[in-house]
């Protein structure tokens, strides 16, 4: 099974979480996700995922100089953001539950 | 923000990422505030990831081709009615500058001289053919995007190839066929437009930044850039009095230690050189005014088109200069800033042009 279409279904949740834990810009977002093990993940998805989420005004976007110099988006969750991550949390948790569920059953009837 | 510029910035595998996605704009039919945002954002994060030496494969896949894709699938239909409307922004005021002048020359002896055609047919042609050229260049990018070498400079030239084999087709195609409008009436509609775009700009811009101004222009005019748009200027400037020294010193003219005294007197001299082609220019612009003047008068014209000629000639004398002097007046400061800088360094004048055209190396940016 495809692990990119996996993640294509929680990166803007993902994303959102990782805005929400405060102001940060594209290349954070990247490092972040690649070490929390998103590395097989399709690099130009972010930027349409930012562009998604900003134009749903569920994130800010400000611009302002980064420390070597050229201008950087720095992006900030909104109050519309983080309702709709507690809500993406909440649809999570329901979802792997119910797929622990499939899958541990299948494997303990394998099993016996 | 010149794109350039920026690149200069950037080595090796960075820089091949940022040119391919020059390429991609290129061959696109992009909004230009898009493509400034869209290319200082990649700009920023190769940057940053030179910095730190991280691959760029571990930033853009190995699939550089995929990456642009879909780094690019945000233009939507929002930001392409923005370009038609800045487009159409653009047409409009060639078409009421030349309007203007030929409502202004027709009643006048010197229509002969000045008269334009109000012919509509040639913007409809140009607009038509701009919306060909658009979806050839389109056509044309997977090729390009695709290429195991990102060969920009000859995509470049296929873009210009297309574009002027377009105004060829379009001239034969148009032929005589004329479809002019009364001036009075491409004024209003040309008027109407400007007015409108630039009310609803000013809208949103108030709306959005609290200004009317274009504080995003004003952002991409701050120090850092204007240091890379000066760097690269001095660059070039060094590049250019290396040259001569290595010429000079090849005809026995010049040694090494003296090269830096022979270029503080030069500079010296080419202030005061500079303030003499201003005068020079100035008296031949009033020679040639009062000449144009004393012949009109013998001819029996009119006062009215010594003026009209002492406006052309002033106006375009102007822009003559104020595009000379701005190139001189940089290339001054470029080299006031070079001898100090290698004076205070106390090294010779080569050794220190030497350093400054070097190659940026990954870890070295323009704070």
């Amino acid at each position: 099974m495809d692990q990119a279409q996996l993640m294509k279904g929680i990166l803007e949740g993902c994303v959102l979480a990782v805005i929400a834990r405060g102001e940060t810009y594209g290349y954070e977002i990247l490092s972040i996700l690649e070490q929390s093990g998103f590395d097989a993940l399709g690099e130009g998805t972010l930027y349409p995922v930012l562009t998604r989420l900003d134009k749903s005004g569920l994130i800010a976007c400000r611009k302002a100089r980064s420390p070597l110099g050229p201008v950087r988006k720095y992006y900030s969750v909104t109050d519309a953001g983080r309702t709709q991550l507690a809500e993406f949390r909440e649809r999570y948790a329901a979802i792997t539950k119910s797929a622990d569920i499939i899958l541990n059953g299948t494997e303990k009837e394998e099993s016996t | 923000m010149n794109a350039e510029l920026l690149k200069s910035q950037l080595t090796g595998e960075y820089r091949e990422v940022f040119e391919r996605a020059q390429t991609y704009i290129m061959m696109s039919d992009f909004e230009e505030r898009y493509t400034e945002d869209k290319l200082s954002e990649l700009f920023d994060l190769l940057l940053t990831a030179q910095s730190e030496q991280k691959p760029v494969t571990q930033l853009v896949g190995r699939d550089v081709p995929r990456f642009l894709n879909d780094y690019f699938s945000d233009h939507g239909l929002r930001e392409h009615l923005l370009n038609a409307a800045e487009t159409l922004r653009r047409v409009c005021w060639v078409v009421l500058v030349i309007s203007l002048l030929n409502w202004l020359a027709a009643e006048h002896p010197i229509a002969d001289f000045f008269t334009v055609r109000t012919d509509i047919i040639y913007v409809l042609g140009g607009i038509i053919g701009g919306l060909l050229f658009v979806q050839a260049a389109r056509a044309l990018r997977p090729a390009a995007v695709n290429a195991e070498k990102n060969h920009y400079g000859l995509w470049c030239l296929a873009v210009i190839v297309v574009f002027v084999l377009m105004i060829m087709a379009e001239s034969i195609l148009i032929g005589d066929r004329a479809l002019a409008l009364p001036v009075w009436m491409l004024l209003a509609g040309t008027g109407a437009y400007l007015l409108v775009y630039y009310t609803v700009q000013s809208i949103c811009r108030l709306k959005r930044y609290g200004t009317v101004r274009d504080t995003q222009k004003a952002l991409y005019k701050d120090a850092y850039y204007q240091r890379i748009t000066d760097m690269t200027y001095e660059k070039g400037v060094a590049e250019g009095m290396l040259s001569q020294y290595r010429r000079l010193l090849k005809r026995g003219k010049i040694t090494e230690e003296g090269y830096l005294a022979y270029w503080q007197e030069k500079h010296c001299k080419s202030a005061q050189s500079e303030k003499y082609a201003t005068w020079f220019l100035a008296l031949f612009t009033l020679a040639a005014i009062a000449f144009t003047g004393i012949e009109n008068l013998h001819d029996g014209q009119s006062w009215v088109d010594t003026a009209f000629f002492a406006l052309i000639i002033i106006t375009m004398e102007y822009f003559i200069w104020r595009f000379f002097g701005k190139i001189e007046k940089r290339s001054a400061a470029a080299r006031e800033h070079i001898l100090t800088e290698c004076a205070a360094n106390g090294q010779t004048l080569p050794a220190y042009l030497d350093e400054l055209v070097k190659p940026v190396q990954p870890n070295e940016t323009a704070h």
